[in-house]
């Protein structure tokens, strides 16, 4: 499992963090089954 | 998902976008579409991802364009919400598989010319590159020709395993993809690391450089399609 993924919480803040450590400005945030409900 | 993502946009409309979900196979039916209702109205979500493969949990019960369908295609075309679809070559995962859903979503943009479309993931290299460049077939060149449409630059990250860094073959198609469809139509995609980023940053900025034009930023924000 990904280090990123120990800790199985995502709050907007972790997608914050990587999105400036990609250079992101802006991001989608795509929904599916796949992640639960 | 579909509250998760608003409560995100709610905190960082600036950064953050967010999409609604349904069960897409059952999209059609009353509870999906209150469902739509709930997150256009009250969650004030803009966007909408389908992910066709999902008809797998329903076991493909219906092509995209049945009429069981039919009420959810036509109420994301009248609130002019973005819809962010996947294709998949299921349920026979091969390019009959694929040009299937394409047929289908076709007859369904033909029924609703204005529904805003963001093609999620890029054509399938196996199927449709050649020598370079990608050899579409009119039904697919069709979908990809609909207005609004904006089709998403991202390779599965398998191809990792095949192409080496900076992957020279996806600049090569990504380039081809500029000169069939029109510099503005496609948008680099980069998906979340865990989940598979495709091309790397730097490939990124490469291909802003040399191969797509830096992009409307304001209008990439506002309206993705």
């Amino acid at each position: 499992m990904p280090v990123g993924m120990q800790e199985m919480t995502a709050p907007p803040e972790l997608m914050l963090a990587q999105m400036m450590n990609a250079g992101v400005d802006h991001c989608l945030l795509q929904a599916g089954g796949g992640y639960g409900r | 998902m579909t509250e998760m993502n608003a409560f995100a946009e709610r905190q960082y409309p600036e950064r953050m976008t967010g999409l609604m979900h349904v069960d897409e196979a059952m999209a059609g039916q009353p509870g999906q579409l209150a469902e739509i209702d709930h997150a256009f109205d009250v969650l004030k979500l803009r966007g909408l991802y389908f992910n066709v493969d999902s008809l797998s949990r329903h076991g493909f019960p219906w092509p995209l364009d049945a009429p069981q369908m039919e009420a959810f295609w036509d109420k994301i075309a009248r609130l002019g919400a973005v819809l962010c679809i996947e294709f998949s070559s299921g349920p026979s995962y091969d390019r009959a598989g694929y040009m299937a859903h394409i047929a289908a979503f076709g007859r369904v943009l033909a029924r609703h010319a204005g529904l805003r479309v963001h093609m999620a993931m890029s054509p399938p290299v196996a199927w449709f590159a050649r020598n370079g460049r990608y050899e579409f077939p009119e039904e697919l060149l069709r979908v990809y020709r609909h207005e609004p449409l904006v089709l998403e630059v991202v390779f599965p990250i398998s191809y990792g395993g095949i192409w080496d860094y900076p992957y020279p073959e996806a600049q090569t198609l990504i380039a081809d993809m500029r000169d069939q469809l029109g510099a503005d139509r496609p948008r680099l995609g980069l998906r979340h690391a865990e989940r598979g980023t495709v091309l790397h940053v730097q490939a990124v900025a490469r291909l802003r450089e040399a191969v797509l034009p830096v992009p409307d930023r304001a209008r990439e924000r506002s309206d993705p399609g």
